[in-house]
């Protein structure tokens, strides 16, 4: 079973190229319209592989989970191996339980992926760049805060790359200022969108609009100010306009108390958005910089960030899209970094990124979009029992806000207080007395007063919930919906979408894919991600190593499959929601970028040699077609400036019709 | 005790005690003055600190070290007793929708534009292959209980044509809103430099019972300027915006709105009426401009 799943593992990316190529071909082969391909290539033709893909690698990675979990299941059956490896912390050859078939996976994994590595570190990186030392896989131990040496760093080759990491980081503030500076107010996208266009368009000539500070943003904006407005004392739940992005309106009203005195609302939420958004520049700049062992990728993918569609779109909107994006790339940056579901990994630090991320999730909902990554790439890489614990902190906290939400003002604070500070004390007292005892710490790990703490605050978070819902009776699917993030709007009648959209499955595979071809990659994907963008990308994906095209794609394929569940079930097209696979996406085509710099000067030395061109051409020439490149990339998040909307049209409807109404 | 206390912290190897003891312990400080002041109410904010900001402190820890992660508590403290000790943001919200009924057969609303005539784009414009159609469009308010809105509208003191049943379009619009508009030709758009529309009851009738009026909204970029719109009583014109856009309640599902429009709304906001003129590729089906 090991090594079935070591092999899946191993050959996941193949295996679903090739279940891919085999439903693009079947699919072809019935749907009409594609007999002269490519001569005549139909319209939406680019959505039947992309589609592919991302089916055949849902379905992989649901093989691959259900092997796991199997594998789990065979060896909890067996008790002796278990218990002898929950005692054993000392690195004992004995294996059980979810650790061990996790744990061989993920060794056999990880030797093969240092092999590569250790292979491909003596290969020239891209250019001639700085080659940074390769990270390895070092434990979480050797997370080293990374901030301070940006700005103290020491002299000599470490001194050098802290300035570079502090030149990176600035340059990335400059860009995200000058970005969000210059598309605010009526220069936002996503108010200039909703101007009549058509003759059948509603709303005035200002559009769907709402006056904040005499500026123009969009109307849907007054909810998240109605809600600012009821941080900190609360309200009763029918009040609250948009709890599940509730997190944005709590970031805000913290700023702008601070700012109200000036007059400057607005300021305040266009800093949190700014805040957001330099994070992720940030954070996509480390990921890039360990993907590639190279400055080069990490600024290219930086900067690409730095100039995003999706932020330039909705950064002058007080809305919680913007900073949900830039929230995205910091939690995998966490998960990354701090390798929590790693054996060695402390539980404090999966249950402190846990919170993090169920948090930040309630700015726009990440949930589904976290859950299916963390399914698609960390399953086999890393302990079972740690994901589900990780994803059940995760949906808790959703489902705790949607309790909390719904009994503020209604329960008397003292006695809450009162009430969770009695059960942690109980809880921590129980829990430490319990691990003093030889057989509780056998099965529940080492004893410790901070796991002590640990688990009492757990006890007590988990009491409270319970006498919540116990309180709240028929509360549990409205939280198991809030935990799920799914949109109030789709909750009256899910059952009946999900009812139509199984009977128009039953019409045959022709059917539906014909609907998905019309809809799918012109209306959602390419209006996310231009085609300049597309086409980097997909050379990106050479001279990637291996872990970390898996990790782009997989977060590719889960903010896809989850813009495509909401596509289906609310029949309109949601390019926003697509736009959470930028991370992965960005990081690809900033690959593709430098892929090209090698391949031009590759060439032109090899000229060069023969004597046919200047040497120094071959750099400038390079030089060139990358910045071209980039150019080209970044163009469609600032084209609006120059007059042309078309770009933010796509990315607001998915088309060139607005067909907004009030 | 110091030696006792360090071993419930994480292991860090810089930091004083107190610094790390403040970075574990912050939120009990940062949370009393929401607490103290909003009692059941602040839950929901204790809520954020405990799930949002604790950990994103101790992850800052963490990885920054914990003069980092002392920082970033302060800073948190500092932000939620700012919570506690300034007073609530109020944001500046403009009127978006407003009403203006007849009330009198004498009174009479009016918009002007500065259409921009003489520049190459205008004429460039309708100078297209499938010549554009030009129409001024105006949002009326109308009681349910009335039929036909009985308006007269005149372009430069010329009568352009009514406002009735059969002139309103199927464009959505927030009851008890409706879009209704008129055709005109270029050379009654090109006939002045400033273009005046003037909006009354039709023949001076009494107004329909349930009433009768425009809708109005701030004014970003009116061509004409701020004061765009004016409202006759019966004896003089007025551009001032109270007389323009009286405060009447707006539309019953924007009930938030209105109470913080009905604070923040200031005398000296731009207001117009929303009357346009839109200039249609009939071909397409897309507007080439729009202005007001």
């Amino acid at each position: 079973m090991r090594r079935a799943l070591a092999t899946l593992l191993r050959l996941r990316l193949p295996l679903v190229a090739s279940l891919a190529a085999i439903l693009c071909a079947t699919t072809m082969a019935l749907a009409p319209g594609f007999e002269s391909l490519p001569v005549t290539r139909p319209t939406g033709w680019a959505s039947v592989p992309v589609f592919s893909f991302v089916l055949a690698y849902v379905v992989v990675g649901t093989a691959i989970a259900g092997l796991a979990c199997l594998g789990a299941a065979l060896y909890l059956v067996r008790p002796a191996r278990w218990l002898v490896a929950w005692s054993d912390r000392s690195g004992s050859r004995e294996r059980g339980g979810l650790d061990a078939l996790q744990g061989s996976a993920t060794t056999t994994v990880q030797r093969a992926g240092a092999a590569r590595d250790t292979a491909r570190s003596t290969l020239p990186t891209h250019g001639s760049w700085e080659r940074l030392e390769p990270v390895g896989l070092a434990s979480r131990r050797q997370v080293r805060p990374f901030v301070l040496p940006w700005l103290l760093g020491p002299g000599g080759a470490a001194g050098n790359r802290s300035r570079r990491h502090g030149a990176a980081a600035g340059l990335f503030g400059l860009l995200v200022l000058a970005g969000g500076l210059a598309h605010l107010g009526e220069r936002s996208g996503s108010w200039a969108t909703s101007q009549p266009v058509w003759e059948v368009d509603a709303g005035t000539a200002d559009g769907y609009v709402v006056w904040l500070e005499h500026r123009p943003v969009q109307a849907d904006a007054v909810f998240f100010l109605d809600d600012m407005s009821l941080f900190p004392h609360g309200a009763p739940p029918s009040v609250w306009r948009l709890p599940g992005r509730a997190a944005y309106s709590f970031l805000v009203s913290l700023r702008a108390r601070l700012a109200a005195p000036a007059g400057r609302v607005y300021a305040a939420f266009v800093v949190v958005t700014l805040l957001f958004w330099w994070g992720a520049a940030v954070a996509v700049y480390d990921l890039g910089l360990r993907a590639g062992r190279s400055w080069a990728l990490g600024v290219a993918a930086g900067t690409l960030v730095a100039s995003g569609l999706g932020f330039t779109f909705m950064v002058g909107n007080p809305m919680s899209n913007a900073a949900a994006y830039g929230a995205l790339p910091i939690l995998l940056w966490l998960l990354v970094r701090g390798q929590v579901f790693a054996r060695e990994a402390q539980w404090t630090e999966g249950l402190l990124t846990a919170c993090l991320a169920g948090a930040l999730s309630l700015l726009y909902g990440l949930v589904p979009v976290l859950l299916c990554f963390v399914g698609c790439y960390y399953v086999g890489r890393g302990e079972l029992r740690r994901m589900l614990a990780w994803s059940a902190v995760v949906l808790g906290v959703g489902v705790a806000w949607e309790i909390v939400r719904r009994n503020a003002g209604v329960m008397d604070v003292k006695v809450l207080l009162g009430g969770a500070a009695a059960t942690v004390v109980v809880g921590a007292f129980g829990r430490f007395r319990l691990a003093q005892s030889a057989w509780p710490r056998r099965l529940l790990g080492l004893p410790s007063r901070s796991k002590a703490l640990s688990g009492g605050l757990s006890l007590g978070a988990g009491s409270l919930l319970l006498a919540f819902a116990w309180q709240s009776g028929g509360l549990v699917p409205a939280a198991a919906a809030a935990g799920l993030q799914i949109p109030h709007y789709l909750l009256p009648d899910l059952e009946a979408r999900a009812s139509e959209v199984a009977s128009r499955f039953g019409g045959g595979w022709a059917v539906w894919t014909e609907a998905v071809r019309q809809g799918f990659f012109d209306v959602n994907v390419l209006a996310a991600f231009p085609w300049p963008v597309c086409v980097a990308a997909v050379v990106g994906v050479a001279r990637l190593p291996r872990m970390w095209l898996e990790w782009s794609v997989a977060i590719i394929v889960a903010a896809w499959a989850v813009a495509f569940a909401m596509i289906v079930l609310s029949s309109s097209p949601h390019p926003r929601l697509v736009y959470f696979a930028y991370p992965g996406v960005y990081l690809l085509a900033a690959n593709g970028l430098l892929n090209a710099n090698d391949a031009v000067r590759a060439l032109l030395t090899r000229c060069a040699s023969r004597g046919w061109v200047p040497a120094s051409l071959a750099h400038w020439v390079a030089a060139v077609v990358v910045v071209t490149g980039w150019l080209a990339i970044v163009a469609p998040s600032h084209a609006s400036l120059g007059g042309e909307h078309s770009f933010n049209h796509r990315f607001h409807f998915g088309n060139l019709t607005s067909g907004h109404a009030p | 005790m110091t030696r006792g206390l360090a071993g419930w912290l994480p292991h860090c190897p810089n930091g004083s005690v107190l610094a790390r003891l403040w970075i574990r312990y912050w939120p009990v400080l940062g949370l009393l003055p929401p607490l103290v002041q909003g009692a059941g109410g602040a839950v929901p904010t204790a809520f954020f600190v405990l799930v949002l900001l604790w950990p994103a402190t101790l992850l800052v820890t963490r990885i920054a070290g914990v003069p980092a992660g002392a920082v970033c508590g302060g800073v948190c403290v500092v932000l939620l007793a700012a919570q506690a000790v300034l007073p609530p943001p109020e944001p500046a919200i403009q009127p978006d929708t407003l009403w203006r009924r007849f009330d009198h057969p004498q009174q009479a609303a009016r918009h002007s534009m500065r259409l921009p005539v003489r520049e190459r784009d205008w004429a460039a414009m309708w100078a297209r292959r499938t010549e554009p159609e030009a129409y001024l469009y105006f949002l009326l308010v109308i009681h349910e209980t009335v039929r036909d809105p009985a308006l007269t509208v005149w372009l430069n003191d010329e009568e352009l044509g009514h406002l009735s049943a059969a002139t309103e379009v199927a464009v959505a619009a927030a009851f008890p809103q409706h879009w209704h508009r008129l055709p005109v030709r270029r050379d009654q758009l090109e006939a002045s430099e400033v273009t005046h529309v003037r909006v009354a009851l039709r023949a001076a009738a009494p107004p329909p019972a349930g009433g009768v009026g425009l809708v109005g909204t701030y004014s970003l970029r009116p061509t004409f300027g701020p004061a765009a719109s004016a409202f006759f009583d019966g004896r003089d014109w007025s551009m001032a915006p109270r007389v323009v856009l009286p405060e009447l309640p707006p539309p019953p599902n924007r009930d938030v709105v209105r109470t913080l429009v009905e604070k923040q709304m200031s005398a000296a906001d731009p207001v117009r009426y929303v009357i346009e003129l839109r200039i249609l590729d009939p071909a397409a089906k897309r507007w080439l401009a729009v202005y007001y």
